[in-house]
């Protein structure tokens, strides 16, 4: 070391001093109004997406509903913000019903393109139509499609037993840049119908009459079509089907 | 861990290392207490959000550091599109040397924070913290022959600073309270 770095050391050395006072109070409330500020950015992120989903369903309907325009669904109010939690309806099932419906209008053809299994309707989620439905996060899959039921009708729906460890529903959409991980999901979903002379709000009788619609997040570590088994209670008959995941191009 | 553990663990730690890394913080931003007080708060706060992992660490206190360095890049370069003047240079070359340790110890530091902050950042990490030029790299993330350059051109310009700096005559002021 030189005389001039050997200076320079002492330099520094000499300008130490004590810390400042208050530091850790100072610490302190810096971390609160950190808190504050993720609290309000959350309740602002929760209130763009509950409006932004029924706007996204109404888009459906938008009298379109070609292939390619159903692939960008999901980019709009795909699984990134906050909405209320799906109620459990038992083990690792979460229920929807009349209450959170949040179905909107539908384009005259979305049949055409939509998964049939009994009472059920998986929208816009025929293979191969939906290879753009997709929000990559990490390793697993996430992303959302719109399933109804016919009113007055319940439903389960669960992944095949080839799929299950592979697929979940997403309990609840997350905050931005929260990752979705399969363990936060649900195994089933228990869809439960308006009562049958309700008509759900938004759906024009002539496009969708007589169903409950949900936007609905999934997260699956699969890069294929997936097999889900579609139940009306009591009845132990299974229907299956197969939904268009990202990369289901079969 | 509990976050009542968590929290002392916490307080423990900034009592150990407020007053060295505050020091660094004010060396890094050139003697602006002002602005060594904000960016060490807001790299302790940082800490505090990670606290439970950075704690498993052996080195906590490099994570902060690492945290004051960007930070005060990163202001630096947002200050060269708004320029501020520091009111205060709050850098106190000791007391109790003679006039002209003292006097070449301020001119030192003020050629310090004239320095490019990545320049004075390895000058800090090298000569105030004792860094090995490795441990420097690994810290600001660039390799340690960009630490050895930098280094080269910092004591460069300090040197040239320093040489060409004008001292007061202090015989001669001394001369003249004589007379």
């Amino acid at each position: 070391m030189t005389d001039f770095e050997q200076r320079l050391r002492e330099a520094m050395a000499a300008a130490a001093g004590p810390a400042p006072i208050g530091l850790l109070a100072g610490i302190r409330r810096r971390h609160r109004r950190h808190v504050l500020r993720l609290a309000a950015a959350g309740t602002t992120m929760a209130t763009c997406v509950a409006v932004a989903i029924p706007l996204a369903v109404h888009g459906l309907g938008a009298g379109h509903g070609t292939p390619r325009e159903v692939a960008t669904l999901p980019a709009v109010p795909g699984p990134v913000g906050g909405v209320q939690p799906i109620p459990s309806a038992g083990p690792h099932t979460a229920l929807r019903d009349c209450m959170n419906s949040n179905g909107g209008q539908m384009s005259s053809n979305w049949k055409s393109q939509s998964v049939q299994a009994g009472p059920v309707w998986f929208m816009f989620a025929r293979p191969p139509a939906s290879g753009a439905h997709k929000l990559h996060s990490g390793k697993v899959i996430a992303s959302a499609l719109a399933i109804a039921v016919r009113n007055g009708h319940t439903a389960i729906v669960t992944a095949a037993p080839s799929a299950a460890g592979r697929f979940r529903f997403v309990a609840h959409f997350n905050d931005s840049n929260q990752p979705y991980t399969l363990a936060e999901g649900s195994r089933a979903l228990k869809l439960v119908g308006c009562p049958a002379t309700t008509i759900a709000p938004g759906i024009p009788v002539g496009d969708a009459p007589g169903l409950t619609i949900w936007w609905q997040g999934f997260v699956t570590t699969l890069r294929g079509c997936v097999p889900v088994d579609v139940r009306e209670p009591p009845s132990t008959k299974v229907t299956r089907v197969t939904l268009a995941a990202p990369g289901c191009r079969s | 861990m509990s976050r009542v553990v968590s929290d002392e663990s916490f307080e423990e730690f900034v009592v150990a290392s407020s007053a060295r890394l505050f020091t660094t913080a004010r060396l890094l931003t050139g003697g602006n207490r002002a602005e060594a007080e904000d960016l060490l708060q807001g790299a302790y706060e940082r800490a505090y959000r990670h606290w439970a992992r950075i704690c498993r660490r052996s080195e906590p206190e490099r994570y902060v550091r690492q945290a004051l360095v960007n930070a005060s890049v990163d202001r630096w370069r947002r200050s060269r599109r708004r320029p501020e003047v520091p009111l205060v240079t709050d850098l106190v070359a000791g007391t109790g040397d003679c006039a002209d340790t003292l006097e070449d110890r301020d001119l030192l530091l003020r050629g310090l924070a004239g320095l490019p902050p990545r320049q004075r950042a390895v000058l800090v990490l090298r000569y105030f913290e004792d860094l090995s030029e490795i441990q420097i790299a690994a810290e600001l993330g660039c390799t340690v022959g960009t630490v050895k350059s930098q280094a080269a051109r910092g004591l460069s310009k300090l040197r040239t600073a320093f040489d060409t700096a004008e001292r007061p005559d202090v015989g001669a002021s001394e001369g003249n309270g004589a007379r």
